[in-house]
């Protein structure tokens, strides 16, 4: 089965980010071929240098870090316009990455059996 | 319960697995999730499992006593589990995070439903057709 994980949520958005993140860890723990795309807020996951322990949450950084110690070895997706539009560049981001456009997005919809999201 | 069917019969149904990530007071996403569950059991597709994150979880909350002029909409999840054997599945880490179960305490969740792990989202989502995720 191949499925797609979408984040659109900033790390900071309560236990949501925490919460799909075991979601993802788990389908790929049951062998599942999962790819990753960042939209909107969801690309700051890759953002370094964040405190998320001051606002009481579970520090994410080093399982973005290392999904592909949890069999997910291709690098995430992150979508141009939402990066642009936050005044970021890949170079900014705390592992590679690959890019895509927006408006090759619903031909990237359909490479996949199931879409899940944050 | 619904109508027994053929093989061919069966075949033209998909199967569906529903995601709830709403809580049952927090929008239109947890009605939605509802009206679809009942109208997919009521037209006799297959809904093999309702599985219950994040602040979905709180759907499974025993004891909730909305004013009498009010759908309780707890209540009626544990209906549609009690009347066509749905499978009502509250995700444990999610559930113990929220205080909603504790495996220390016994604590009792709503009628019709019962505590499970991630591993059996996955299982669902790939023994189904669909998968909808509301909220």
């Amino acid at each position: 089965m191949r499925c797609l994980f979408v984040f659109r949520h900033s790390p900071w958005d309560g236990s949501r980010g925490a919460e799909s993140l075991d979601l993802l860890l788990t389908l790929a723990a049951f062998d599942q071929e999962v790819a990753v795309l960042l939209l909107d807020d969801g690309v700051w996951h890759l953002h370094p240098g964040q405190s998320p322990g001051v606002l009481g949450l579970r520090d994410l950084s080093a399982l973005w870090r290392n999904l592909p110690l949890y069999g997910i070895g291709a690098s995430p997706w992150v979508e141009d316009e939402s990066l642009r539009a936050r005044g970021l560049q890949d170079g900014d981001l705390s592992i590679p990455v690959r890019r895509i456009q927006r408006k090759r997005l619903v031909a990237f919809w359909n490479r996949f059996d199931v879409i899940l999201r944050d | 319960m619904n109508e027994p069917q053929t093989p061919a019969e069966a075949s033209r149904f998909l199967s569906y697995t529903l995601q709830v990530n709403a809580s049952p007071y927090g929008g239109e996403a947890a009605d939605l999730a509802y009206g679809f569950a009942r109208a997919l059991v009521k037209k006799g597709h297959r809904l093999k499992r309702v599985f219950f994150y994040r602040d979905g979880v709180y759907h499974a909350l025993a004891g909730a006593m909305p004013p009498a002029d009010e759908t309780c909409r707890i209540a009626r999840w544990s209906e549609l589990a009690r009347v066509h054997g749905v499978d009502l599945v509250v995700c444990s880490a999610a559930a113990q995070r929220r205080g909603v179960w504790n495996p220390e305490a016994e604590a009792e969740l709503a009628p019709g439903f019962r505590v499970a792990g991630l591993a059996l989202l996955v299982e669902s989502i790939v023994e189904s057709d669909r998968l909808l995720i509301f909220g």
